[in-house]
């Protein structure tokens, strides 16, 4: 009884250890952060003078949701909601069409070299250039914005397929040549999924892009609901400062939420048998 | 014709069963005679047990013991050994080499086993052929005088070791050329 006791309490003290040892650090940049922001916020001159006549520029955190209820809330609510939709599409898109384009690259060198030039030309092509073009085409709609989501997301899973699917063992490859396997096969019962790892790491980056593809979509088109962006442009634009960085933390959230359902998703589909997993 | 690699060459992504399985997959069989082939190999080689594994949880004899069921499945007539078991450890291989010489027993195929064993090469084999390096070509054949089925205890008889004796002499005067 005695000796269970004092396991049991050994037992508690390891948990407790590895407790701290998970949350310490991340605790300690927490502080540090919000430290950061109480300086700025007392600091910077005339942050809090009505008198002046000019509003607020950053509230300190303990102030954030002092202006969040009734109206503002439920636009912020909706505007979540929506660039929610807008990066999903964008990223079930780009995921579609970026796998496709990865495959199809796999299977020649000729190809993979043809393309290349323009899937860089694509992603650093500043997304201001072919608004007008845009506009044009699909119009300034939720199309639009979600054709901006796949543009900023579909790189990594592009590049990343391709290097998964070249990156297959030589002497796996070497078991399907000697059963005279095609290449259809091959793709599916060999490269596909030596190339999992890789793509899933891919797909977590791009969760993120696609986030960042549905707020800038909002900036350049304007039609239709307005999401997260065009949320804090508004609240910009009426300087209401607390309402602005509360919409900025619900684009975080977001994201936050795409990165952690794509590593939870990661971890049930490769992490049985990959080594090399990442935990989250 | 069966083919078993230096490495055991297995899939990460598929159970031990599944390994097994896989040749038989690329040629069609379906999968229900497929399962129960697998199985039925993967037992011979006793890893019954481990068939729900993935290779990661399993040790390198096990991983060339999945990787003998893969090639076993599809019933080959000739075996193609390319020095299957030089990355695991003595105790293993010769636990592997006893496992070979009973599935040797119960189902006939003839082997072409590459080693750079020279008891292996002897506890296994009716022949021996050694090979000369740099232009590869057949230097001398052994014939090896016991008789299937062979047990450990061969391994300590004077003929065993003349038997070594003797390749272990062709082999130094090859390198002496």
């Amino acid at each position: 009884m005695l000796w269970n006791n004092r396991s049991a309490s050994q037992t508690a003290a390891e948990y407790m250890k590895s407790i701290i040892r998970r949350y310490f650090g991340p605790g300690v940049v927490l502080i540090v952060f919000l430290a950061g922001w109480y300086a700025l916020a007392y600091g910077l001159e005339n942050n809090f003078s009505p008198a002046s006549g000019t509003p607020m520029i950053i509230p300190p955190p303990h102030r954030l949701f002092e202006d969040i209820y009734g109206i503002t809330r439920t636009k912020i609510l909706i505007a979540f909601w929506i660039s929610l939709k807008t990066s999903l599409v964008g990223l079930t898109l780009a995921t579609s069409i970026g796998l496709v384009l990865g495959i199809v690259m796999a299977q020649a060198r000729w190809l993979e070299r043809a393309l290349w030039p323009y899937l860089i030309a694509l992603q650093v092509t500043p997304i201001i250039a072919i608004v007008p073009l845009m506009i044009k085409l699909v119009g300034s709609n939720f199309a639009a914005r979600v054709l901006v989501t796949v543009i900023i997301s579909i790189f990594p899973i592009i590049s990343n397929t391709l290097f998964g699917l070249h990156s297959t063992p030589k002497n796996m490859h070497d078991l399907f040549t000697l059963q005279r396997s095609g290449p259809l096969a091959r793709l599916l019962k060999l490269q596909l999924p030596a190339a999992s790892p890789a793509i899933f790491g891919g797909l977590r980056i791009s969760a993120g892009l696609a986030v960042i593809g549905a707020i800038v979509g909002d900036f350049f088109f304007a039609k239709g609901d307005p999401g997260l962006g065009k949320l804090i442009t508004q609240f910009f634009l009426n300087s209401q400062a607390g309402p602005m960085f509360v919409t900025a933390l619900a684009a975080t959230l977001l994201g936050l939420m795409l990165f952690i359902l794509f590593g939870l998703l990661n971890k049930r589909i490769v992490g049985r048998w990959y080594e090399g997993a990442i935990s989250q | 014709m069966g083919f078993v690699f230096q490495d055991p060459t297995l899939l990460p992504w598929r159970t031990a069963l599944r390994n097994v399985e896989t040749l038989l997959e690329l040629r069609g069989v379906n999968a229900t005679d497929r399962r129960e082939l697998a199985f039925n190999a993967l037992s011979s080689v006793g890893l019954a047990d481990s068939a729900n594994k993935y290779p990661r949880q399993l040790s390198g004899g096990m991983k060339m013991r999945v990787s003998l069921a893969r090639s076993l499945v599809t019933q080959p007539k000739l075996f193609l050994f390319d020095e299957p078991f030089a990355a695991v450890d003595e105790f293993a291989r010769e636990q592997l080499n006893d496992d070979l010489l009973a599935l040797f027993a119960s189902a006939k195929f003839s082997a072409v086993f590459v080693t750079h064993s020279i008891s292996e090469a002897v506890y296994l084999s009716q022949r021996v052929i050694i090979m000369s390096a740099r232009p590869a070509s057949i230097a001398h054949i052994i014939e090896i005088p016991f008789d299937y089925p062979r047990s450990p205890e061969i391994r300590y008889q004077p003929d065993f070791a003349k038997c070594c004796g003797t390749i272990a002499r062709h082999l130094r005067q090859l390198q002496n050329i």
